[in-house]
C-alpha cells in the first residue's frame, strides 16, 4: 500500500481535501439512504466526488486514495451494510476514474468524457454484485439478473452526477481557486489566512 | 455531533485510549475481532447446504452475544435481510419455477446475509477508537492522521454548509427542499451552494494543514503518544 | 530585556504565481520579554508576516532574510503561532490530547509530557481536568488551550493572529493576564490586530503594516485607541406610530432538544428600528438570529415575523441577511451579478437591476469593479459585496450576523455608513449582532442583551 499511494507526493492540504471528499461521500450516502428510497442513488455522489478529488488533486491516485478512504471511513463508522467489504463497494470505481483520468488529459473539462468515465465506474458495481454472488455459488442466470437489478440504476445516477464536474472545474479554474495546488494558490490563501 | 461520540473519534485519542469500557477483560481486541468476522464472513461463501449454513447462523449469534457490549439494534440488517430474501428468492423462482426455485433461492439469500453480518457484528461490538487504533497500526501515519481529521471536522464541514444554504435561500436561491422538485432549480444547488461548499472545503483543508504543521506535524516520521486521555 | 531574539532585515516575499510582492523590504527587532503590535488595513499582510517568521510560507519569490532563523539563534521550534480561526486549530478532542499533540509531533518521550502539559495548562489558566472534552468549553477558553498547547512547546516567541476577532472583552482580558505572565518570563509576543486598544496596556511597541507591504512606525491613527467605552443606545422617533414587525413571547430555544440555551425571551420590534443584539462568545445570538429566520424552531413560546411564524421559505424575498463569514456565500462570475442575483431570482431583468446595483457600487467606491470576479477581491471588498446583495432587494428586515468581523476600521466605517444610509432611506428593520466593543452600539435603539440564559431588552 506504501508503494502504491506515496502519500508523500500529496501536500497535507492536498489529503485532506481528499479525505473530505471521503466525508462527504459517505455522509451522503448513509443520509440519503434515509430518505431516499431509489436503488443505486448514492452512486451520484459517490462518483461525482471522487471525480472532484481526481480533478482538483493533481495525483495519479486521487480517486483511488478518495475511494480507500471512504471505505475505511464507513467501516469505522460502522455506515455499510457490508462490514470490511465494503471497500469493494468505493475502491473500484475509484481505481477507474483513475485510469479515465491516466488515459483522457483534460477530461474533466468535457461532459462526453466526464460521462464516459463515470458510466464505466459506476458500472463496477455490476462487476462486485456478480463477483460476491458467483463466491457464494449463485445460479448463473438470477446472477446475472441479480448484478444487473443492482448495477442499472446506480451507472444512471452516477453519469448524472459526473454531469456536475465539468461546470465545477470550469468555475475553479475560471476564478483562480484551483491549480497545480490548490493550496498554495493565493485564492484559497486569501480566505484561508483572512478569515476570522 | 455529540461530544461523547467526538471523543471516540480522536486520532490521538485512539492510540491512548486504554479501553476503559466495563467487561473490557473479556473482550478480543480489535484486531482479532476483525480477523474471526472476516473468517465468519469467508466461510459463508462455502456453507452452500442448510446444515452448514445452520451452524454458521449460530456461531454468527454466539459471537453476536459474545462481543455484545449493551443494546443492538438490528433493525435495519432484518431489514436488508427481509429485501434479499424477496429479491433473491423471486428471482429463483421466476427462473426456476416455485416448486424448484425457493428453497435455492432462500438459501442463497441466507448466504449472502451471512457474508455480510459478521460486519455488522464487528461494526456494532467495537468502539471506533479501538478501530482507527488497529487501522493506525496496518497504514501509513499521515493516512491515519487525515482519516481521523476528516471524521473530526465532519461536524464542522455540516455547520459551514448549513450556513451556506441559510444564506443563500435568504439571498433567493432556489435549494429549498420544494424547490428541487423542479429540474430547472437544480442549478441553484450546483451554483449557490455545491460550489462554495467545495471553496470552502479547500479553505478548511489548508487552514487545517497549517495548524497542524504550525504544531510540527510531519516533523518525524513516526510520532510518540500521550498515554493520557 | 533588551537582547533581541529576532532580527529581520530587508525581507520582502511574493507568493508563488503572484508579481506583487505581499511585504516588502520588512525590518524588524523584536526584544526578549517584549510585546509588539502590528496593525494595518486588512489585507495588508499581517498574517503573510506571521507564517513567514513562523516559516510556514509556500516557496514563493522571496528576498532578505529573517537573520536569527538563518544563524541559528532562533530555530523554528522556538517560534510559536496560534493562527486566526481556532475551529481549525483544535486537532483533537481533550484539553490533554490537544496539548500532547505538539509533543508527540516532536517525539517527546511519555513519561515527560504529562509535566510539561500540566505547566501549560496553568500558565494560561484553564482550572479543568486534562481529559476535559474540547466542545465544551467556550471560544475564550478554546482560545487560551491553543495558547497552552502552543506554550507546552516552550516557545521564546510567540505570535498571535488577530485574537482580538475572536475573543469577546472577558476572553480579551484574561488573555492579557497570559501574555503579562509571559512578558516577564522574557517569551516575546507579536500581537497583530486590528483593533489594538483591547491590548495597549501590554503592548511595548506599535507597528503599521500597510497597504504596499511596507512595515511602519505607527501613527496615531483611530484604530490605536484604548477600548471604546459602551456607549448606550439611543432610540430615535420614527415616524407616526410604527407597527410591530417582529414578536417573541415566552421564547425558549434548546440545544440538543434538552439543555435551555436561553428562555422567556419577551421582545417586541417595531417597522424601521435597529436592535443591536449583544452578549458574550457562546450566549446563543447567532442562534437567536436562526431563530427569527426560522432555521430553528423554538421548544417553548412563539415568534411572529410579518405577522406570521417565520419560515426561511415565507421570508425568503422579505428580508436580507448577512451570516458570519459572508465571503463563502459568493459563487457568481462577476461583482454584478454576485449583488444582483437576489434580484435576478425575483425576475427582474438585468437592465432593471442595473440602476440598484450601479447606486451600490457607486457607495461602495467599487464601480471600477463591476466586471470583476468577486474571487479576487480583498476580504473586506467581498465582505462588502455580500451585503450589498443583501441591501439590494430592499428587504423590509435586514440581520446581520457580526457584521464587522475581520475588517479594519476602514471598511467598518464604510460598512457602517451604508447600513445607516440605506436604513434610513428605506425605513429598514436593522437587527445585528456583536460585541460590546465594536462600535456599532451607539447607532441601536435598542439592545437585547444574551446573558445567563435570558434575553433583556434595554432602550
Amino acid at each position: 500500500m506504501k508503494s502504491l499511494f506515496n502519500l508523500n507526493r500529496l501536500s497535507l492540504k492536498e489529503s485532506l481535501f481528499i479525505g473530505f471528499c471521503a466525508v462527504f461521500i459517505v455522509l451522503l450516502r448513509a443520509g440519503l439512504r434515509l430518505h431516499l428510497g431509489i436503488p443505486g442513488h448514492s452512486m451520484l455522489f459517490t462518483v461525482f466526488f471522487l471525480m472532484l478529488a481526481r480533478a482538483c488533486v493533481p495525483y495519479r491516485f486521487s480517486a483511488s486514495f478518495t475511494g480507500l478512504i471512504a471505505g475505511i471511513m464507513a467501516v469505522v463508522l460502522g455506515l455499510g451494510k457490508g462490514g470490511p467489504l465494503i471497500l469493494l463497494k468505493f475502491l473500484p470505481p475509484a481505481i477507474v476514474i483513475d485510469i479515465g483520468a491516466m488515459l483522457i488529459p483534460a477530461w474533466h473539462n468535457r461532459y462526453l468524457f466526464c460521462i464516459l468515465i463515470a458510466a464505466l465506474a459506476a458500472s463496477t458495481k455490476f462487476i462486485n454484485t456478480y463477483f460476491v454472488d458467483y463466491l457464494i455459488g449463485m445460479d448463473p442466470t438470477v446472477n446475472l439478473q441479480h448484478a444487473f437489478i443492482g448495477s442499472v440504476s446506480g451507472t444512471l445516477f452516477g453519469m448524472a452526477g459526473s454531469l456536475f464536474v465539468p461546470p465545477i472545474m470550469g468555475k475553479l479554474n475560471a476564478h483562480g481557486i484551483i491549480g497545480r495546488h490548490f493550496g498554495d494558490n493565493p485564492e484559497v490563501r486569501r480566505h484561508g489566512e483572512e478569515k476570522t | 455531533m455529540h461530544p461523547a461520540n467526538r471523543k471516540a473519534f480522536s486520532p490521538v485519542m485512539a492510540s491512548r485510549d486504554p479501553g476503559g469500557m466495563p467487561g473490557r477483560e473479556r473482550q478480543l481486541s480489535a484486531g482479532y475481532k476483525m480477523m474471526l468476522c472476516m473468517a465468519l464472513s469467508i466461510s459463508a461463501f462455502v456453507a452452500r447446504t442448510p446444515l452448514p449454513l445452520l451452524v454458521l447462523f449460530l456461531l454468527n449469534a454466539v459471537v453476536l452475544l459474545w462481543f455484545r457490549r449493551g443494546p443492538l439494534t438490528l433493525k435495519r440488517e432484518i431489514r436488508v435481510l427481509c429485501w434479499q430474501i424477496f429479491i433473491i428468492t423471486g428471482l429463483y423462482v421466476l427462473r426456476f419455477g416455485f416448486q424448484s426455485g425457493w428453497v435455492p433461492g432462500f438459501l442463497t439469500a441466507i448466504q449472502l446475509f451471512l457474508a455480510f453480518f459478521p460486519g455488522v457484528i464487528f461494526l456494532q461490538t467495537t468502539p471506533q477508537t479501538q478501530i482507527v487504533m488497529t487501522l493506525e497500526k496496518i497504514m501509513p501515519s499521515r493516512m491515519a492522521f487525515v482519516l481521523a481529521m476528516s471524521i473530526q471536522f465532519m461536524p464542522l464541514m455540516i455547520r459551514e454548509i448549513r450556513t451556506i444554504y441559510e444564506a443563500q435561500v435568504f439571498r433567493g436561491a432556489r435549494i429549498l427542499p420544494s424547490d428541487l422538485i423542479n429540474p430547472k432549480n437544480w442549478k441553484d444547488v450546483l451554483h449557490c451552494l455545491l460550489f462554495p461548499s467545495i471553496v470552502q472545503c479547500m479553505v478548511a483543508a489548508h487552514d487545517i494543514a497549517t495548524a497542524a504543521k504550525a504544531r510540527d506535524f510531519g516533523k518525524f516520521s513516526k510520532r510518540t503518544h500521550w498515554p493520557g486521555g | 530585556m533588551t537582547q533581541p531574539v529576532l532580527k529581520i532585515e530587508k525581507y520582502s516575499y511574493a507568493y508563488p504565481g503572484s508579481r506583487d510582492a505581499v511585504l516588502k523590504d520588512i525590518q524588524l527587532v523584536i526584544n526578549a520579554g517584549e510585546c509588539l503590535c502590528i496593525t494595518g488595513p486588512t489585507g495588508s499582510g499581517k498574517s503573510t508576516l506571521l507564517l513567514a517568521i513562523k516559516d510556514l510560507l509556500p516557496d514563493g519569490r522571496l528576498s532578505g532574510e529573517i537573520l536569527s532563523r538563518k544563524t541559528g539563534q532562533l530555530r523554528g521550534s522556538d517560534i510559536g503561532i496560534v493562527l486566526q480561526n481556532p475551529e481549525t486549530q483544535l486537532l483533537a478532542n481533550t484539553i490533554g490530547s490537544e496539548i500532547a499533540f505538539g509533543l508527540e509531533n516532536r517525539c517527546v518521550s511519555p513519561d515527560r509530557m504529562e509535566s510539561r502539559i500540566r505547566g501549560a495548562v496553568s500558565a494560561v489558566g484553564l482550572d479543568f481536568p486534562l481529559d476535559f472534552p474540547v466542545l465544551k468549553l467556550s471560544m475564550g477558553q478554546k482560545y487560551r488551550l491553543i495558547v497552552a498547547s502552543i506554550l507546552a512547546m516552550s516557545p521564546r516567541i510567540l505570535l498571535l493572529d488577530e485574537p482580538g476577532a475572536q475573543l469577546d472583552p472577558p476572553g480579551i482580558q484574561k488573555l492579557k493576564h497570559v501574555i503579562s505572565d509571559l512578558k516577564n518570563q522574557g517569551v516575546a509576543v507579536v500581537i497583530c490586530e486590528h483593533h489594538p486598544g483591547y491590548f495597549s496596556d501590554i503592548i511595548d511597541i506599535h507597528r503599521v503594516l500597510a497597504e504596499d507591504g511596507t512595515l511602519r512606525p505607527a501613527a496615531d491613527t483611530p484604530e490605536i485607541q484604548p477600548m471604546a467605552e459602551h456607549s448606550p443606545p439611543k432610540a430615535r422617533e420614527l415616524q407616526g406610530n410604527p407597527e410591530s414587525l417582529l414578536k417573541a413571547v415566552n421564547l425558549c430555544v434548546t440545544e440538543n432538544e434538552s439543555l435551555p440555551i436561553w428562555s422567556s425571551a419577551n421582545f417586541t420590534i417595531e417597522k424601521g428600528r435597529r436592535v443591536g443584539v449583544y452578549g458574550d462568545n457562546g450566549t446563543g445570538k447567532t442562534t437567536l438570529l436562526r431563530c427569527m429566520t426560522g432555521n430553528i424552531t423554538p421548544a417553548k413560546g412563539t415568534i411572529s415575523v410579518f405577522g406570521k411564524a417565520p419560515s426561511p421559505k415565507w421570508l425568503r424575498h422579505k428580508i436580507g441577511c448577512l451570516f458570519q463569514n459572508p465571503q463563502k456565500q459568493i459563487f457568481e462570475n462577476t461583482v454584478f451579478d454576485e449583488i444582483a442575483f437576489p434580484l435576478k431570482r425575483m425576475g427582474f431583468s438585468r437592465s432593471q437591476a442595473e440602476g440598484e446595483v450601479n447606486r451600490l457600487l457607486r457607495f461602495m467606491e467599487m464601480e471600477h469593479l463591476g466586471s470583476h470576479s468577486p474571487h479576487k477581491l480583498s476580504f473586506g471588498q467581498k465582505h462588502l459585496v455580500v451585503l450589498a446583495s443583501a441591501l439590494v432587494h430592499h428587504p423590509s428586515l435586514l440581520i446581520l450576523d457580526d457584521p464587522f468581523a475581520g475588517l479594519d476600521f476602514r471598511r467598518r466605517k464604510t460598512v457602517q455608513d451604508l447600513l445607516m444610509s440605506v436604513s434610513e432611506e428605506k425605513n429598514m428593520t436593522l437587527i445585528w449582532t456583536g460585541h460590546h466593543l465594536d462600535g456599532l452600539q451607539k447607532h441601536a435603539d435598542r439592545v437585547l442583551e444574551v446573558s445567563g440564559g435570558g434575553i433583556a431588552s434595554r432602550e
